[in-house]
């Protein structure tokens, strides 16, 4: 895998999609960027190369399955963590998940 | 045959921030064990420490049943929905953050440390409003019996949230039993023992360990000291 891994935070809370990015970025081999609507996360995946996507709070159904369905496309081996809890709660733990026992995460010093 | 997994209390993952101690049953924060997740729709059980005067700044919440259970000392709650609040021993507090809250938590008193568990459930709905409540129980209706506190029903009684779940405390005298009946065909139970020693379902429990119980309709527990007190949690397990 290349490092370091782009992740994409799409949701509508700005104030939260911008603390999960800074969150992220906390982490070694892992670089963030946000979307705070369908077609801004569509241009990411279109003009960036993420990895990971995380859905964070405030889209419509429909529109995280418009999301997902369209980064598939684009990617077929690309993550999606549906995030809950808003914060650093759980980040941890559902990124690890979906990168599997080779990824070890560690909080960049 | 009923489904049981038993986390010893000296098991959990813990957090020592010095104005924090925190133990976690499941992984949370910087704990990460991928043997330890969640049970059904049960993600969180922090068992929280907070030293006096000290707390949780402003931080954001989303999409959670989020369940807070003080066992000692005041616990002070502001909202960004206007909530302004303290919590103490006998009062559940819970909160449906939905599309998004911000809040912050402090020990309320400067001179004694606030003890207090904070619960957090998958909601069966994403992006609900958000949602704030807290009642008093009355301790008294949970003496050698099981009271409810939390279900999924504003009506009935303790406080509600958005999901098929269905909390129980109880406080025991020595040798008294009990047996409880899962309300939803399906669910499961977590066990968690605040103090003293149980008996659940035929499994020996020490203090703040933790059971549970899934594919079975009913299961006893009984006290094995005095001055028990037990926290029971029903909640889906898909």
């Amino acid at each position: 895998m290349d490092y370091p891994i782009q992740v994409l935070i799409v949701g509508k809370n700005e104030a939260i999609v911008l603390l999960l990015k800074r969150l992220v970025n906390c982490f070694e081999g892992l670089q963030a960027k946000e979307a705070f609507c369908e077609q801004s996360a569509f241009d990411v995946v279109k003009c960036g190369e993420p990895r990971l996507i995380i859905i964070s709070s405030g889209l419509s159904e429909e529109t995280e399955n418009r999301i997902k369905e369209n980064a598939l496309v684009k990617n077929q081996d690309i993550k999606i963590i549906t995030h809950f809890g808003g914060g650093s709660g759980l980040l941890k733990s559902e990124i690890c998940e979906v990168l599997g026992k080779s990824f070890e995460l560690k909080t960049a010093v | 045959m009923a489904k049981t997994v038993l986390h010893k209390a000296n098991t959990r993952g813990v957090a020592n921030h010095g104005w924090l101690k925190s133990f976690h049953t499941f992984s949370f924060a910087g704990y990460y064990n991928p043997e330890r997740i969640q049970f059904g729709a049960l993600r969180v059980l922090n068992d929280d420490t907070v030293s006096g005067g000290m707390g949780f700044g402003e931080h954001p919440h989303d999409n959670m049943e989020i369940i807070s259970i003080p066992l000692e000392g005041d616990l002070e709650h502001k909202d960004s929905m206007g909530n302004t609040a303290v919590i103490r021993k006998g009062d559940i507090q819970v909160m449906s953050a939905g599309t998004g809250i911000y809040h912050s938590e402090y020990n309320k008193n400067k001179g004694e440390q606030v003890k207090f568990l904070q619960i957090w459930v998958f909601p069966n709905k994403r992006n609900v409003t958000p949602r704030y409540d807290q009642i008093t129980l009355n301790e008294a209706d949970r003496k050698n019996k099981l009271q409810q506190i939390l279900s999924p029903n504003e009506a009935d009684e303790g406080v509600w949230i958005h999901q098929d779940a269905w909390f129980h405390m109880g406080n025991f005298d020595k040798d008294v039993a009990a047996s409880y009946s899962v309300r939803k065909p399906g669910n499961g139970v977590y066990v968690f023992v605040l103090k003293g020693q149980f008996m659940v379902n035929g499994i020996d429990l020490d203090q703040r360990d933790g059971l549970g119980l899934s594919d079975l309709e009913q299961f006893d527990l009984q006290a094995l000291t005095g001055d028990t007190e037990i926290l029971l949690m029903e909640i889906p397990m898909k």
